[in-house]
């Protein structure tokens, strides 16, 4: 018997598949698996959604152990001023169920959010920037709105049901994970621009409420005008 | 949004870098393997007819006395760590999640393996050849293999 030298032949042990190709292919199914997930979820939620009472809402909140209000409130003598303002609203122009409660979060974004069980959040950077009465309930009216077409619940649930089923799918140390995450979290924590008009709507509504008239309610709208041009 | 970009930009630099990576280095192998084409490596201990000029040697002692044309032995080993670029451990993810052939993968074991036979080798050149290779693998880090090859050099008396 004869040596005969060892000639590696490439294509057996190691394809030439272009990984590109392969990426693109595998990359279209994975969405088109997470597109079907995020319709009928979505589709289940909006279905859910307005049948969860608020009752039902806190009982949930109770649940879960108050998760999802991990949002740090400052002690700021404003923050009862804005409870008497929020408390000084005709009660039956409110979503109906809910004992509102207003808190301020120390941040400099200009921002105000609905949080699940009837808690509204302001930061100090929009308090700083809105300097009259009517514009302060204008945005608390804005909020109200929010709670009223359940748009809290909305966004909470599409996020954090496709976040949880990458994480199912994938563990939740995968890098497909955290982009998933990533990029769900990001559309799911911005409301739709139907979502702010419906809810621009309740603010104006609540301004009439309060005050007969509708006066201030520009004041946000400016200083959103502002900014966005500033930018 | 501003992680996701840089994932996005780290998965296309990696992807080019790691494509001219593993294109330089197979190019790297295969012209060391040409280069290293008459010395024999068998994973077999029985080289009697094989190895030219070599007729019959009995590696075992005959009267404490080692075989007359054989010269020498020793161990010679190669090893290899490789790592995988960002992009392909995404591509991984996603190949995991389907199953399949992780091609990725395949080409990087294989220069792993190609590269550790060729330290190998290299450790010992002048070595007429190298029996009872063996390699064995192994993961060092998350994202890195390891590849040893080793085997048992033999030098003949000329």
């Amino acid at each position: 018997m004869a040596y005969k030298p060892t000639k590696f032949d490439d294509s057996v042990n190691a394809p030439s598949d272009h990984p590109l190709k392969e990426f693109a292919s595998l990359l279209f199914y994975l969405s088109l698996i997470i597109a079907v997930f995020y319709i009928i979820i979505g589709f289940t939620i909006d279905l859910t959604v307005s049948h969860i009472t608020p009752e039902q809402e806190r009982k949930l909140l109770g649940l879960s152990g108050n998760k999802p209000n991990i949002i740090k409130k400052l002690s700021d003598p404003r923050t009862e001023k804005l409870q008497a303002l929020l408390d000084s609203i005709p009660k039956e122009s409110l979503p109906k169920g809910y004992g509102f409660s207003i808190h301020i979060m120390n941040e400099k974004e200009p921002n105000a959010f609905a949080v699940l069980g009837g808690k509204i959040f302001i930061t100090t950077g929009l308090l700083d920037e809105i300097k009259t009465e009517n514009g302060l309930v204008f945005i608390i009216g804005h909020e109200l709105g929010h709670f009223a077409n359940r748009d809290h619940l909305r966004s909470l649930g599409r996020g954090l049901v496709i976040a949880f089923t990458t994480m199912l799918l994938f563990g939740d140390e995968s890098s497909i994970t955290g982009f998933v995450s990533g990029l769900t979290f990001g559309i799911e924590s911005q409301y739709s621009k139907t979502q702010e008009q419906m809810a621009d709507y309740w603010g104006i509504k609540i301004l009439e409420a309060k005050y007969g008239h509708v006066g201030g309610a520009n004041e946000f709208f400016e200083l959103n005008h502002k900014r966005t041009k500033s930018k | 949004m501003a992680d996701i970009i840089f994932l996005v930009v780290a998965a296309i630099i990696t992807f080019f870098t790691g494509t001219v990576i593993e294109k330089k280095h197979y190019r790297s192998i295969r012209r060391r393997e040409k280069d290293m084409l008459n010395i024999p490596f068998l994973s077999t201990g029985k080289y009697d007819d094989i190895i030219p000029h070599c007729s019959s040697i009995n590696i075992q002692k005959v009267d404490n006395e080692y075989a007359s044309d054989l010269n020498s032995a020793e161990l010679v080993k190669g090893s290899v760590v490789l790592g995988v670029d960002y992009f392909s451990t995404l591509l991984f993810a996603l190949r995991n999640f389907f199953g399949g052939k992780v091609s990725v993968f395949e080409r990087l074991t294989d220069r792993a393996r190609r590269e550790a036979i060729l330290r190998m080798r290299e450790d010992s050149k002048s070595a007429d050849a190298i029996l009872n290779m063996r390699l064995h693998t192994s993961e060092v880090g998350r994202n890195q293999v390891e590849v040893i090859a080793y085997g048992t050099a033999i030098y003949l008396n000329k």
